[in-house]
């Protein structure tokens, strides 16, 4: 039979002090673990639902991100002659050429940073439809406005309706403010394109972009899945412009997303694994220590026909019931963190990138994970030492 | 007061397993606190050293924006500019675009650059004049070097984007720097190379980065920067001027709130360390209450008893401690995150104050309690 739990919770309750200590040590590690993935999760969140499958991106081979990206103005004409090009209702061909650049601005907290800005084309926003604008207006093409993202909204001066901000001598005002369901493109500021290709004083784009038509020419087209870019129109494009890579704008995306999100989950674990160790040695410390005041108790149990077994079981639950605690509180502890918006800078795209932490179910899921491993580990040798104890030692001594 | 150091040194030993992970313990979270502060602290640093001297002047789009190479004369002409050279971004790709290949890759005019940053680099004149003799040569920093494994003659090969062509040039040079502002992870072309390489391909041309001015009077920086931006005002390439340092100061700033949130997580590390090590303390004395009912029969004073107590944990956190720092001293000048880890004293001294507050903290309540315990109630309690 084994031994009752009421037993092992009420032995928690026994040593106030210890139980207390180690919860807390258990608590504040989980706690570490959650808020670093909800931050490398809102992140990743926000750079993987940002693009659609079949919009296809165009940039030259060796441009890692759309700012490194050079198409001059024949390309953009060659490119957007392709036949795989998909039309809306109105038989209008849905492609976009766009510019890509940072702006330097202020954030509201001081200090500078790159507002990535996009020159945007007429049917820039069809082809992203989940963008919406959800104050104000479009800019009008051909005029000084821009639209910013939300998450630019109040985090960068002068980004906020109505507000202005500065294109290189000029005063750009924004009349809009989008919201693109968390992703990238809410860390923009979108202007009409041909403008903004003169103030930045260039004669080239640095993206294309455009809707895949569904089943056009096999040779030419992805097949299937248009993720699957078919290697025929990349060299189709190549033999005419010069080395092009295509590819979809969701995976565009979720490739710079790399850069930063794989520092922050470095940073998730190095951090994790070493602090995992202090939890560790607290539940260590604290249920050894448990074991050696218990001695007598233990042999009463022992003695009265539990088997060791049972008593190894109940040591081992006792632990992880307290690191199961401690968990929770933990994420009790994270939760506020939910929503709150940050940002920093992306160096892969050298670009300003804000996301909001993200504490979701796989972020809770992992931090159970931990402290269910946690008491674990920590509570299998003192559980064992128990289950070793011989009944008459122990009932002699003291 | 006369603490028995034997007795302290007996004590640790006793429960040795617990005294040990205790140390670990504490030295796990004074290494994260000293990994991230060393960060924090190569930033600040990269902005300290940067020269107030110089005045860098870039476009006031971004820094994804050019300026025309004939500025040049135009600022070298300016009263009080002792120098000017120019540095340009070339970007491309080595290797691949992995994050482990992205340095920075700059064309520069050789003599200019020698004349306005060679005393913050440690290079041969021999060498400077190699690399200015060579149009297809370059040099690389030391931590480059090492991380890239290149040595002198070795050929580089990088792929252009922003400019097109590929670079194909020589290691004639392995720089040091003297100063942190000025990293070892850098790769510097000649200018004209890739200028008429991307003009070959049809690319862009006869533009640069960035200029940087060296002064005559270091004075007149802010007068100097004020009436070059004033010159260019209502131009197309409109430029932003200021100092070296606030030049540095704004990547540092580009971090917006990480290093806080990194500094916040390391605090939230340290108070759990502290309840790893007062449980440690806590279940000493709850052990050892007979025991200091016997010292105290022996004629120890209360004082000496809970003194014991603050030592031993003192002790056992100042060992976590000083080994972590050791550690963390060892990273001084590595590369993290485009961040030169720096570990000054004062960091270690930081590491050394925290391990030893969670020594006193974690004793405090055992000694507090140690000190009241009577000699009659300490012996009639059963450990």
């Amino acid at each position: 039979m084994p031994v009752p739990l009421r037993y092992n919770l009420r032995s928690l309750f026994y040593r106030k002090g210890a139980t207390f200590f180690t919860l807390i040590a258990v608590a504040l590690t989980v706690a570490v673990l959650a808020i670093l993935l909800a931050v490398g999760r809102g992140f990743e969140q926000s750079m993987s639902l940002s693009g659609r499958d079949d919009n296809l991106m165009v940039l030259r081979a060796s441009a890692s991100s759309e700012g490194e990206s050079v198409l001059s103005r024949e390309d953009v004409n060659t490119l957007s002659g392709l036949s795989q090009i998909a039309r809306n209702a109105a038989g209008e061909a849905l492609f976009a050429a766009e510019l890509y650049a940072g702006l330097a601005l202020e954030r509201t907290t001081g200090g500078s940073t790159n507002v990535p800005i996009r020159g945007v084309s007429a049917r820039s926003f069809e082809i992203r439809d989940q963008i919406k604008i959800v104050e104000g207006q479009m800019f009008r093409p051909g005029s000084r406005e821009v639209v910013i993202g939300k998450n630019l909204k109040d985090r960068i001066q002068g980004c906020r309706l109505g507000g202005v901000v500065k294109v290189s001598n000029e005063n750009w005002q924004v009349v809009g403010i989008l919201d693109a369901g968390d992703t990238a493109f809410d860390t923009e500021i979108w202007g009409d394109g041909e403008l903004l290709v003169q103030i930045f004083d260039r004669t080239f784009y640095n993206s294309f972009i455009f809707r895949a038509a569904p089943g056009t020419d096999p040779g030419l087209t992805p097949e299937k899945s248009p993720t699957k870019v078919a290697t025929g129109l990349v060299k189709y494009i190549s033999d005419r412009l010069g080395a092009v890579k295509i590819l979809s704008e969701k995976t565009y995306f979720v490739d710079q997303a790399g850069f930063l999100g794989g520092t922050l989950s470095a940073a998730a674990i190095f951090l994790t694994v070493l602090m995992s160790f202090g939890a560790l040695a607290g539940l260590f410390n604290t249920f050894l220590a448990a074991v050696s005041g218990r001695t007598r108790e233990i042999g009463a149990l022992l003695a009265i026909g539990y088997r060791p077994m049972h008593v190894f079981l109940g040591f081992l639950a006792e632990a992880v019931l307290l690191a199961l605690l401690g968990g929770l509180l933990g994420i009790l502890i994270a939760l506020p963190f939910n929503g709150i918006k940050t940002g920093t800078t992306n160096w892969g795209t050298f670009t300003e990138q804000a996301f909001s932490f993200r504490v979701d179910q796989s972020v809770i899921t992992s931090a159970i994970i931990l402290a269910l491993l946690v008491g674990l580990i920590g509570g299998v040798f003192p559980a064992l030492r128990a289950a070793r104890l011989k009944p008459v030692d122990t009932l002699r001594r003291g | 007061m006369n603490i028995p150091w034997r007795l302290v040194l007996a004590h640790t030993k006793r429960r040795w397993l617990r005294s040990t992970l205790t140390i670990v313990s504490v030295f796990m979270t004074i290494l994260i606190f000293g990994i991230l502060r060393s960060f924090i602290v190569g930033i600040e640093t990269s902005v300290a050293e940067a020269s107030s001297t110089r005045l860098v002047s870039a476009s006031a789009l971004s820094l994804f924006a050019h300026l025309p190479k004939r500025l040049e004369g135009e600022i070298a002409q300016l009263p009080g500019v002792e120098a000017v050279t120019h540095w340009t971004w070339f970007g491309g790709v080595y290797i691949d675009s992995s994050p482990d290949h992205l340095w920075g890759r700059f064309g520069v005019d050789v003599p200019s650059m020698r004349k306005v940053y060679g005393p913050d680099l440690i290079l041969d004149d021999e060498v400077w004049k190699r690399f200015e003799e060579n149009r297809t040569s370059c040099i690389i920093g030391a931590d480059l070097a090492k991380d890239e494994k290149l040595k002198l003659g070795d050929r580089v090969k990088i792929v252009g984007n922003l400019f097109p062509g590929t670079v194909d040039v020589e290691i004639v040079g392995i720089y040091q720097s003297k100063v942190r502002s000025f990293d070892q992870k850098t790769m510097f072309m000649h200018w004209d190379y890739m200028n008429e390489l991307s003009k070959s391909a049809g690319g862009r041309q006869d533009i640069v980065s960035t200029f940087t001015m060296l002064l005559k009077d270091p004075g007149q920086a802010g007068g100097l920067a004020k009436s070059i931006d004033t010159n260019y005002a209502s131009s197309s390439n409109r430029t932003l001027t200021q100092t070296e340092k606030m030049f540095q100061a704004q990547f540092a700033s580009m971090w917006g709130n990480l290093p806080l949130f990194f500094s916040i997580l390391g605090g939230i590390v340290i108070v759990a360390c502290l309840m790893v090590t007062a449980n440690t303390m806590m279940l000493n004395a709850r052990e050892r209450v007979q025991e200091v009912g016997i010292l105290k029969t022996l004629g120890f004073t209360p004082g000496s008893v809970s003194t014991m107590a603050l030592v031993e944990g003192l002790l056992l956190c100042l060992v976590g401690g000083a080994l972590a720092m050791a550690v963390v001293r060892s990273f001084d000048g590595k590369m993290m995150m485009f961040t030169i880890l720096t570990v000054p004293w004062r960091t270690i001294a930081e590491g050394l104050a925290i391990a030893a507050g969670l020594g006193l903290l974690s004793g405090f309540i055992p000694a507090l309690l140690t000190h009241k315990l009577t000699i009659l109630d300490a012996i009639r309690r059963r450990a």
